[in-house]
């Protein structure tokens, strides 16, 4: 689950991604594509925040149910037969993972109020696609390495 | 690499030709001493083959003995190794992945006719989905 909002770069553009009565605003380079909801494999075992798997590039890329990143918002609520939706890609250092959307849209600058904020790597934590790094690790290592 | 191809409850699951020692046709049985599973209950489906719907009910015997019930055949497809795209151990809810990955089936034609199997299926690790769900492989 996210639960911080990410200082973003005024002026900067995001993508906006809507799913219920949730919005998370991604910076516009965090997303691959947002593509029609179709061609899913389903997989049985799977957690049951994951809507199934497509196939992406050479890639088996699971998709998730978008209110999955809300704490707030269970990720127990149904998928509607017949819901059609898209796909939006988010990609972090070549990790993939696919969100049910019922729609999105670009925005630049201010995102506005009761829009959550990510990005790709704190997205990618929260399905579990990227291990959480320490904060101000990054920072050490570098620091490190210049020695 | 040669695999098997079945529909279960709108999914394709297939196994290696070397998974298997062979094909048991509906009301035949695995043989004396030797037992049945059903992978819809292996994988926590419920209702995708119900008893005795002859459709489903071809089983796969392993080569410890063990009938897999599969469900409704759609044939066999030659597939290259590096079209099995792994599937991630993070998004499933279990440690055990019984999955060796998801592949592409190609559409191939016989007399003319495609062969309706499932575009994509799931390739089945069966030492994995046994020794997972308590039945020994």
């Amino acid at each position: 689950m996210i639960d911080a909002s990410t200082p973003r770069t005024p002026g900067a553009i995001s993508v906006v991604l809507r799913s219920g009565s949730l919005a998370l605003a991604v910076p516009v380079r965090d997303v691959r594509q947002v593509m029609p909801a179709r061609g899913f494999t389903s997989v049985p075992l799977a957690r049951p925040d994951v809507i199934g798997v497509m196939v992406l590039e050479g890639k088996a890329v699971p998709v998730y149910r978008l209110e999955s990143l809300d704490p707030q918002q269970s990720a127990k609520s149904p998928i509607l037969p017949g819901r059609i939706g898209s796909v939006a890609i988010v990609e972090h250092e070549g990790a993939l993972a696919g969100f049910l959307v019922d729609g999105s849209e670009t925005v630049r600058g201010d995102v506005g109020a009761g829009i959550r904020q990510s990005d790709a790597r704190e997205i990618l934590v929260a399905v579990g696609a990227l291990t959480p790094e320490p904060r101000g690790q990054a920072a050490a290592d570098a620091a490190q390495g210049d020695r | 690499m040669q695999v098997l191809v079945f529909e279960l409850g709108g999914n394709g699951y297939c196994l290696r030709v070397e998974d298997v020692m062979r094909i048991l046709a509906p009301g035949d049985g695995p043989g004396e001493g030797l037992e049945t599973a059903d992978l819809g209950s292996l994988l926590g489906l419920k209702g995708v083959a119900p008893p005795g719907d002859q459709a489903y009910d071809y089983k796969a015997l392993l080569p410890s003995g063990l009938a897999l019930r599969m469900g409704a055949p759609q044939g066999a497809a030659v597939l290259d190794a590096t079209w099995i795209l792994p599937l991630p151990g993070y998004m499933f809810a279990t440690a055990a992945v019984p999955f060796r990955g998801i592949v592409e089936i190609p559409q191939t034609r016989r007399g003319g006719r495609a062969l309706r199997m499932a575009h994509r299926a799931l390739l089945l690790d069966p030492e994995v989905l046994l020794r997972h769900m308590g039945v020994d492989p």
